[in-house]
C-alpha cells in the first residue's frame, strides 16, 4: 500500500483521470473530494461491502424458494388484480 | 417503461453487479405471468440467478432518483427509457423475503443494457422486508 502525506487543499492523482483532494480535517474526520469519470463507481467501502454481500446472498435463491414465494404472493394478490 | 411480461431478453452489464465481476451478461425472464417476479440468470454461470421484482408492485412509496449520469452507460437519452427492478433476497427464508432498495437494477430493456445503481445517501436500506411500507426518501 502506498501511503502519502497531504495537506488540506492538496490532491493525489490516480491514473490519468481520478483526482482525490483533501478538503478538510476535523479531529479524526477527513473530508475528501473525488473527481472521476462517470464510469468509475465510487462508494464508501462499508456500503460497497454491504452491497456485495447482499448481492451474493440474493444470487443463491433456489427454485424451491421461488415457488414458495410465488405461493405466498398468490395468496396475497386477488385474481385479476393485475397492474 | 413497464417490464415486459412475456419476452426473454439478454441484458449486458457494462459495469458488473458488485460481487459478480465475471457475470456481465444475464438473461431476464418473467417468472409466472402476473408480472410480480422476474429471474435474471447469468449466461456465464447459470447457477447464478437473481430474483427481481418491479418495486411498484411491492413498495408504493419507493421513488428511486436515478441520476442522469447513468444514461450514457445504458445507452439511453432519458430516464423514461429505463425500467427499475429491485433484487429480492430469500436468504433468511421465504417468509422473511427482503428487497434491496438501496441498489436497484436499472435496465434499458430495448438496448439490452443494465446497471446496478447505488442510491447512496438516499436512506433506502439494502434489506427491506417485503410487505413493509416505505415512504419517499
Amino acid at each position: 500500500m502506498l501511503i502519502l502525506t497531504r495537506r488540506v487543499g492538496e490532491s493525489v492523482i490516480i491514473g490519468d483521470t481520478v483526482r482525490v483532494k483533501v478538503f478538510g480535517v476535523h479531529g479524526d474526520v477527513v473530508r475528501l473530494g473525488i473527481e472521476a469519470p462517470q464510469s468509475v463507481r465510487i462508494h464508501r467501502e462499508e456500503v460497497f461491502q454491504a452491497l456485495k454481500e447482499a448481492n451474493e446472498k440474493a444470487a443463491a435463491t433456489s427454485d424451491a424458494q421461488v415457488d414458495e414465494l410465488r405461493g405466498l404472493l398468490g395468496r396475497r394478490t386477488e385474481p385479476g388484480a393485475g397492474r | 417503461m413497464q417490464p415486459s411480461l412475456s419476452q426473454t431478453s439478454v441484458v449486458h452489464f457494462p459495469e458488473p453487479i458488485s460481487g459478480f465481476p465475471e457475470d456481465t451478461s444475464f438473461r431476464l425472464e418473467p417468472i409466472g405471468t402476473d408480472g410480480l417476479l422476474f429471474g435474471l440468470r447469468s449466461e456465464v454461470r447459470p447457477q447464478i440467478r437473481f430474483v427481481l421484482a418491479p418495486p411498484e408492485a411491492f413498495f408504493t412509496g419507493y421513488a428511486p432518483a436515478i441520476e442522469r449520469g447513468v444514461l450514457p452507460l445504458l445507452g439511453a437519452a432519458s430516464v423514461d427509457e429505463l425500467s427499475v427492478y429491485v433484487i429480492l433476497s430469500l436468504a433468511d427464508g421465504v417468509e422473511n423475503a427482503t428487497a434491496n432498495l438501496m441498489a436497484p437494477l436499472v435496465l434499458n430493456e430495448r438496448a439490452g443494457l443494465g446497471a446496478q445503481v447505488v442510491l447512496e445517501g438516499s436512506g433506502y436500506p439494502v434489506r427491506v422486508k417485503l410487505g413493509s411500507d416505505v415512504g419517499e426518501a
